[in-house]
């Protein structure tokens, strides 16, 4: 390696302008060649199925002692009630995928080798999209195979012939991919892993405590709408949930998620576009 | 070629780079100089398009970075070899970037081939050693075979022969016609390999020159004489129209005159001296007078003017520091 010569490394090929393609290769090339990847997914699999089957193992076996309005409530959201937990783990996928370059100064050497921004954003968005929304889609049928039984044999109709119940089911892909789009947002924004991962986590799980506690009817319907709840709603078929207050219907619920990924979204991409790397 | 007109980053109250105009021509190393937090980097991320200038502009091949058709065909640079994902591996890394400018998959191994890392490629870079880390840099700066080549103080935390190599790779690339850029804060190290100097203090530019204009316009060297006959020595000196400067410690500097010409007139008058040293200031005294004299300007005063570029005119000018010892005979000028 003393002998340097760079004459024989020499590329010849014409230069050919880059496209959407080679920011997409190369995000696709990224999030499969890092551990963390395949690790947060293994985890999302194991704690939304092992949930949903844990809690179907329990439900199932104290059936008797459940009351005929929390029985009537039962639908497909119990059968993946894991997915409570899943998406934590997707938001905090969809953290990592920034963070971790910002961490690393990786952001930096991306941007000299792909220096439009909007696509270069626009690229790792779509890709996270793909990877999640197939990774719900095997996280649905995971928990629904493993889980339904235990309410089937009870005598609660989960056919997936119904349509009410196939979308309630593939309700899971869309709800992870959301929050895994906000936990991109929150890295963005705030280029910290620590930080982001803890602004996603209270706002599912310390966000809703306080809306809980909202006075009147305003605190109620302000209940409904923060990211747990909304996204929980997607899943439900029956709308007769405990209590007085119905919760979002399902479209009411996704369009809800969908704002909320776009609220922290859209500032992340303005910012992303002007600020310095 | 890299074009810098009046750019300008301001941090809050701090410009960290003010009004810099420099050009980086193909074919040579352009050695980018200057202490610690003068602005090199700034710089250098501006030229990349990571930071937006707050006035003026900064072309690589005449478009701002981000127009260039394939970034990494036209432009390589090293920022900081830490920058990279350590749980990717070095191979992974470059794929990434190959794949980003649909560089095909042999030029990862070229690259890879070219800075030695072979048998670590399929390693995680996260545990690699800082030269290590500085190759794998070096590798994705070469990866599109780019025409022009950027080192952030690329000799960093180098062994002896790491340093040796980068050197002879600048040389190289420089020779087959690239751009060669590098930054520094070693005139030292600068004296090595630059042929051009570009040299920045508190984000001015304070010179922008050949090597050797650099080095002929700032070696200063004279001659100490010492004599206990001084008072009748030192008007014969002056009558050959040589410059004298009395010292405290009773000593007297000769400039513009050779050691050998001042022992002739001492000779030939009789008058018997007690030293006849010649001192040589080195480059890196000369650096440090030109950034010094950029820091003392803004302790000073505070009125935007720029800052004195001519070297004659920095206080103290021609004179070796007070607390560092000049070498007699400088080899930094090879």
């Amino acid at each position: 390696m003393s002998a340097t010569t760079t004459r024989a490394v020499h590329l010849s090929a014409p230069i050919r302008s880059v496209t959407f393609r080679e920011a997409m290769d190369s995000e696709f090339a990224k999030i499969r060649s890092v551990r963390s990847t395949y690790w947060t997914l293994l985890i999302c699999v194991l704690v939304t199925v092992g949930i949903s089957l844990l809690i179907a193992a329990v439900t199932s076996a104290n059936w008797d002692s459940i009351g005929q309005t929390e029985r009537a409530t039962m639908d497909m959201s119990a059968v993946v009630a894991g997915v409570y937990f899943g998406v934590l783990v997707t938001g905090v996928l969809g953290v990592l995928v920034v963070s971790s370059e910002y961490s690393t100064g990786m952001m930096r050497t991306s941007l000299t080798a792909f220096p439009r921004r909007s696509m270069l954003f626009l690229a790792k968005a779509i890709v996270l999209t793909l990877v999640v929304l197939l990774l719900g889609v095997v996280i649905a049928f995971a928990s629904y195979a493993v889980a339904s039984p235990f309410y089937t044999k009870h005598g609660i109709d989960l056919s997936l012939s119904q349509t009410a119940n196939l979308r309630a089911l593939l309700a899971v892909p869309v709800y992870l991919t959301l929050v895994a789009l906000m936990g991109l947002g929150l890295g963005y924004l705030l280029r910290h892993t620590a930080a982001a991962i803890s602004s996603l986590v209270g706002l599912f799980f310390v966000v809703p405590i306080i809306t809980n506690f909202l006075p009147g009817t305003a605190g109620k319907d302000v209940n409904k709408i923060v990211p747990s709840n909304a996204g929980s709603a997607m899943m439900i078929t029956h709308a007769t949930a405990v209590g007085d207050t119905p919760p979002l219907s399902p479209v009411g619920g996704f369009v809800a998620l969908l704002v909320w990924a776009a609220v922290l979204i859209v500032p992340a991409f303005l910012l992303f576009r002007h600020r310095d790397a | 070629m890299i074009q810098a007109t009046a750019l300008t980053k301001r941090y809050g109250p701090r410009l960290a780079v003010d009004h810099a105009d420099f050009t980086v021509a193909p074919g040579k190393v352009t050695g980018f100089l200057g202490p610690n937090g003068a602005g090199k980097s700034t710089t250098m991320r501006m030229i990349l398009g990571l930071d937006r200038p707050t006035s003026g502009s900064v072309t690589t091949n005449g478009v701002p970075y981000h127009r260039l058709a394939a970034p990494l065909r036209e432009v390589g640079a090293l920022l900081d070899a830490k920058a990279v994902h350590g749980g990717r591996s070095a191979y992974n890394h470059l794929l990434v970037l190959a794949k980003a400018n649909g560089l095909p998959r042999s030029r990862v191994d070229a690259v890879i081939d070219l800075v030695g890392l072979h048998s670590v490629a399929r390693k995680r870079s996260g545990g690699f050693s800082l030269g290590m880390g500085q190759r794998l840099g070096i590798a994705a700066a070469l990866l599109g075979d780019p025409g022009i080549v950027m080192f952030d103080e690329p000799v960093n935390g180098l062994d002896p022969e790491g340093i040796l190599w980068i050197r002879n790779l600048m040389k190289a690339l420089a020779g087959e016609g690239r751009t060669v850029f590098v930054s520094s804060h070693l005139m030292s190290e600068m004296a090595l390999t630059a042929d051009h100097l570009v040299v920045i203090g508190l984000g001015k530019i304070l010179a922008d020159e050949p090597m050797a204009e650099f080095i002929a316009k700032n070696s200063v060297s004279y001659v100490r004489v010492r004599s206990p006959r001084m008072p009748e020595l030192a008007p014969k000196l002056a009558s050959h129209g040589w410059r004298i400067e009395q010292q405290p410690d009773s000593s007297v500097h000769v400039y513009d005159a050779q050691p050998a010409q001042i022992g002739d007139v001492a000779g030939a008058e009789g008058l018997w001296l007690h030293e006849l040293t010649l001192i040589q200031s080195s480059l890196e005294e000369a650096f440090m007078r030109l950034t010094a004299g950029s820091v003392e300007y803004h302790a000073g005063r505070s009125d935007g003017e720029r800052a004195v570029l001519d070297g004659a005119a920095v206080p103290g000018w021609g004179e070796p520091l007070p607390n560092r010892k000049s070498k007699v005979n400088s080899q930094a000028n090879s």
